[in-house]
Formats: structure tokens, sequence, C-alpha cells
């Protein structure tokens, strides 16, 4: 799968702001991801993981309703 | 990346809301858990040091009472992931609230892909620890240290 995320600015309805890798959005959550080493698995979930290493990351989960606005910082290819 | 051990890591998604052992309802969802187990295990872990690892994402806004969640959880899993749950020697489990922002601080990736089509469901890790046990440096004599040299 093409690594396609894009770094994003998450403008909070509390004020914050969250930077970080958009991974995921639907009508009910944004996740953005951090801290990733090398490439983001962006693949279905390994229900059977044998391998040694797998990919980690710093997740943050922001429900939609505390978002007021998605800022797209850089385009990723 | 994350150094996983030697043995495999068996998953099992479980969409909806996680249901107590102490709950009516719990008849119904252990087999929800045994029909999504089966679909992952094709034989039970015969080791005597299973672990399991449970995180719950939900939205509820109240604490969750995630031990009475295992309990069923362990349950189900029974004859199916193990052969008893007397197996178990390591249990861990975590809840989410998803009313507010979560931040999981270097988690495995997977953890979060069920958000993509459910907005609750409990992930359910297991292996087996003592098959994860490394084997001892052969090459070294009995007494030997390792030497480090430095960079």
């Amino acid at each position: 799968m093409a690594y396609s995320l894009q770094i994003c600015r998450v403008h909070r309805s509390d004020g914050w702001q969250t930077i970080g890798y958009l991974y995921l959005e639907n009508e009910r959550f944004i996740v953005l991801l951090n801290n990733l080493v090398q490439k983001a698995d962006l693949g279905p979930i390994k229900y059977v993981r044998n391998k040694h290493i797998e990919p980690e990351a710093t997740m943050i989960i922001i429900p939609r309703d505390q978002v007021k606005a998605i800022e797209i910082l850089q385009e990723i290819e | 990346m994350r150094q996983l051990h030697s043995s495999p890591e068996y998953r099992i998604v479980i969409p909806g809301k996680a249901v107590s052992f102490r709950s009516p309802k719990s008849g119904d969802y252990k087999t929800v858990i045994q029909e999504a187990a089966k679909r992952t295990f094709t034989e039970p872990i015969v080791g005597e040091t299973v672990e399991v690892r449970l995180d719950y994402f939900h939205l509820n806004r109240r604490r969750m009472d995630m031990d009475n969640i295992a309990k069923c959880v362990l349950d189900a899993l029974t004859g199916i992931a193990y052969v008893d749950d007397r197996q178990v020697q390591l249990q861990a489990s975590i809840a989410y609230s998803l009313a507010s922002v979560v931040v999981i601080d270097q988690g495995v990736v997977d953890l979060i892909k069920p958000l993509a089509q459910y907005e609750e469901y409990l992930f359910i890790r297991v292996r087996d620890v003592r098959s994860a046990i490394t084997k001892p440096n052969k090459s070294l004599k009995k007494g030997a240290t390792k030497r480090r040299h430095a960079p």
C-alpha cells in the first residue's frame, strides 16, 4: 500500500491543537500518529503476528465532535 | 518498531460493547468471542504461560470494570485459545474512553485499525510467553562472559 499520510494540525474545541500524521478520518473520529519509526503500517490488522517486529506509534484519537478544523500542513507522496 | 517475541501473537477483535461476566448477556457475548476466536486459532495453546492483553475502546464516560469483562473473555477463550484458563499467567486490561481525546503512547498500530469500522470494540491479544524465551548463546564457553567492544 502506498505511503500517503498527510501531516496536519487539528484545532480542537478545548483550545488545544494537535499535530501529527493523519491516519484515519471518519464521521466519528480523527486519528493522528506521531513518533513513527519508518513507515506506518496502513494494511489491515494482522490477526496472527509471526514477525519479530511490528510498527509502533503514539496514537491520538480525537472524537469528531471535539474537532473545530483540520489544517493540512504537508502532503507526502 | 516493537521487538516482538519469537512466539506468535494472536489477535481477536470483538465489535460493540463488552459485557461483564455478571451480566445476563454474558452467555451471548461469550459465543461471539468464541466464534471470532475460532477464526484465529487453529488449535489451543498448550504452554503453561499464556499472556492475555485486553484493550477496550468504548464511548462511556464512566470508568469501566475491566476485571469483570476480563473474566468473561478468559472464560470464553478456554478450549479455543488455550486448554484451561489456569494457563493464563499474565493478564492485563486497559479501557480507553473515546468520549474524550485518547493518547496511546508508543502502542502497536493494529490497536486502532478497527476504528475505521467500529465505534466500540474489544481488542484481544493472546500469546504463549514461554516459547518466546530466547535460547542461550551456545558459542560462549561455560563461565565465559560476552565482551562488549567500544564503537
